[in-house]
């Protein structure tokens, strides 16, 4: 049974034991039930023969017995006829009348027994099957024995029990195999909220912490599991959000001394020093901010209805980049679609993204270049550098969080990549990165289509 | 001109008010809403800078509710929270520029002087970028001495540009800009517009250049 891991197999297992146990004794209980009821219709016929063969014995007045068979019993219970025997005994053992003209009773019985006995003895190569039957004639008991040869019992009795297991019983396995398909249904059927439980279950993580398993459809047995997984996740999900909110509100809380030393900075004298030290607050203030990135996208979640335009976002970011291209002396441009492009996110999330791919590029284009961001129609984003390009052995490495070769590391973090990875992939989206036939790198992020809704 | 600073941290504050008195304004600091809006109610500011995580009340109420009482004080909102959703929010609540930690001071100055530009705005008289000057009402552009001619149209472009230095102008702001002054527009005029603008302040040696951001609009920013 430990081999059995499944409720399902465990049933349909036990169930086929039962079911192979039940085809054995069924029909052998039926079988005896049958062989009884046959016996039982025998014995009743031989005591209403034997009943019948009393109401013709008469005590004469001179205290002798006269039996006065009429002809078709007589022909009966003829020895010519050989199948019926009779006997009538005295208390004494003494037989009045026999079929055998021997005087003899056909068997020994109880003298003093007031009740019918049957007996089944063998003579000679024939069975019998007999009966002994008490009647009151005339103010004394006596015993009516009959005997009948088993070779010709009652047909129709005898074949009914005679045929039951080779030909009725069979009928009772394709019955039971029947049973056996419909359980396997039921069961199929008693198990759905669970495996519907399960499906779901597969779709919790550290993005899906919202999902809780269905209680209210769930059989009373596992209903109490269910509600302590989804108490666990309750907890779980709480500690995530404490998580996140820490990393969130650390990173906030960072900007204000941040601004602080980058006001003292800025007033330093030594504009040398100053520089330096600005550029290196420029590089904290990164950080941090894709630190608070990375905590939204870990708790994004793209709900069904939301929509964002991908062209618009785009041009957000340009717009929202460009001076910081512009003071590099590098430049950003907007292609493709010019119409609205909607597609299945959210509008900040996807913001997100871009502009730390674009960030990306910018930070890797080569000076007095410029860095093209192209829409389709169908919502894919490009987004092209003229810079060293990736090589092909670092093109899943770059999307790891704090990825350490040379395009992760320039901007201290190497969380930018990562982050954009983490959005599109909640979006249900893929990214991937090739190099441009002659130089730079190329990005693609594809977002899934929205799937029309009837009615639409 | 008078500036008033909403900001609970000491340090901050005391380096903000110094790099903007260099900038030839006054500062008053207050560490809470309510001395704020108390101080808002009894003097006349020219500004206001308001920092959202106040001790005693969200930045955000405080704004809403000047804004609620009919106040048209220009307020910049200066915040930790830097969420495209607590700009828009920041935005909505009626603040007219929004400006995240840490920053550079120029960039604080240089947006409140916008601020105070924008029409109605106190700083009415003149635009300036490195040694370019626009005059908002004579319509005169100089560089450094030197008075530089320019059309009309082409003056409106560079205003816009102007009024938002450092930061790009979409392409369909100056269009609609040009479209309000007359009447039909070519498609391309911008672009003739902000090339000849481009060519002649190069022809000057300006320390200003037109960037276009292909797609996307136009940025006029110093050259460094």
């Amino acid at each position: 049974m430990i081999l059995l891991s499944s409720i399902r197999d465990r049933l349909i297992v036990l169930h086929l034991i039962a079911v192979l146990a039940v085809c054995v004794a069924l029909p052998l209980a039926l079988y005896w039930r049958v062989d009884a009821t046959a016996r039982a219709l025998h014995e009743r016929a031989l005591r209403e023969q034997a009943e019948q063969i009393a109401g013709y014995l008469h005590r004469l007045p001179d205290k002798r017995w006269s039996l006065d068979l009429p002809e078709q019993l007589r022909q009966l219970y003829s020895v010519s006829y050989d199948r019926y025997g009779f006997a009538i005994v005295r208390r004494s053992g003494e037989a009045l009348f026999s079929t055998y003209q021997h005087d003899q009773p056909l068997f020994g019985n109880d003298p003093h027994s007031n009740r019918p006995s049957y007996f089944e003895p063998n003579e000679g190569q024939a069975r019998l099957f007999g009966a002994s039957v008490p009647v009151t004639v005339a103010g004394e008991t006596l015993w009516i024995q009959i005997s009948q040869d088993q070779a010709h019992r009652d047909v129709l009795i005898d074949d009914i029990v005679a045929e039951f297991l080779p030909h009725t019983a069979w009928v009772i396995i394709p019955i039971l195999l029947a049973l056996v398909c419909v359980d396997l249904m039921i069961f199929g059927q008693a198990l759905q909220p669970l495996m519907r439980a399960s499906a779901l279950a597969q779709l919790i993580g550290p993005t899906r912490t919202d999902l809780r398993l269905p209680e209210g459809r769930m059989p009373r047995e596992a209903a109490p599991l269910v509600r302590a997984i989804n108490e666990a996740l309750d907890r779980l999900e709480r500690g995530f959000i404490t998580q996140r909110e820490f990393l969130a509100d650390a990173a906030h809380e960072l900007r204000t001394p941040l601004a602080i030393l980058r006001a003292e900075a800025e007033s330093l004298h030594n504009r040398e020093a100053a520089s330096a030290l600005i550029a290196d607050i420029e590089g904290m203030t990164r950080i941090i901010n894709q630190l608070i990135d990375i905590a939204e996208s870990d708790s994004l979640t793209v709900k069904e209805d939301d929509r964002a335009d991908i062209q618009a976002i785009c041009t957000d970011v340009a717009a929202f980049l460009a001076p910081i291209a512009v003071a590099q002396g590098k430049c950003i441009a907007v292609s493709g679609v010019t119409e609205p492009v909607c597609v299945h996110g959210k509008s900040s999330a996807l913001f997100q993204a871009i502009r730390n791919l674009v960030e990306n590029a910018i930070t890797y284009t080569a000076p007095a270049t410029t860095v093209e961001i192209v829409i389709d129609a169908d919502g894919t984003v490009v987004v092209s550098d003229e810079g060293p390009g990736v090589s092909p052995d670092q093109r899943e490495a770059i999307f790891q969080r704090f990825w350490r070769g040379d395009r992760g590391r320039a901007n201290g973090a190497g969380l930018g990549l990562a982050i954009v990875s983490r959005i599109v992939k909640a979006h249900g989206g893929h990214i991937e990165v090739r190099n441009a036939r002659t130089n730079g790198a190329v990005f693609a992020v594809r977002l899934p289509p929205i799937a029309v809704a009837p009615g639409d | 001109m008078r500036l008033l600073l909403v900001d609970d941290n000491e340090r901050l504050s005391r380096l903000i008010s110094a790099s903007l008195a260099k900038a030839g304004f006054e500062t008053d600091v207050f560490a809470t809403a309510a001395e704020a809006a108390a101080a808002v109610e009894s003097l006349l500011y020219s500004a206001v800078i308001l920092d959202l995580g106040l001790p005693d009340q969200d930045g955000l109420a405080l704004l809403k509710r000047l804004r609620a009482s009919g106040n048209a004080l220009p307020i910049l909102i200066l915040t930790a929270r830097g969420g495209i959703e607590d700009r828009v929010r920041g935005l909505d609540a009626g603040a007219d520029d929004y400006l995240v930690k840490p920053f550079a001071q120029e960039e604080l100055i240089a947006r409140l002087r916008a601020m105070l530009r924008r029409p109605g705005g106190l700083l009415g008289g003149a635009l300036e970028l490195g040694t370019l000057r626009l005059d908002t009402v004579s319509r005169q552009v100089t560089l450094g001495e030197n008075p530089q001619f320019f059309s009309p149209r082409e003056i409106a472009v560079l205003e816009i540009l102007l009024r938002r230095s450092g930061r790009v102008v979409p392409k369909k702001v100056v269009e609609d800009h040009l479209f309000g002054l007359s009447g039909n527009l070519q498609s391309n005029a911008v672009e003739v517009y902000v090339h000849r603008l481009r060519k002649q302040l190069a022809e000057a040696g300006a320390d200003v250049a037109i960037h276009t951001v292909r797609g996307v609009g136009y940025l006029v920013a110093q050259v460094s």
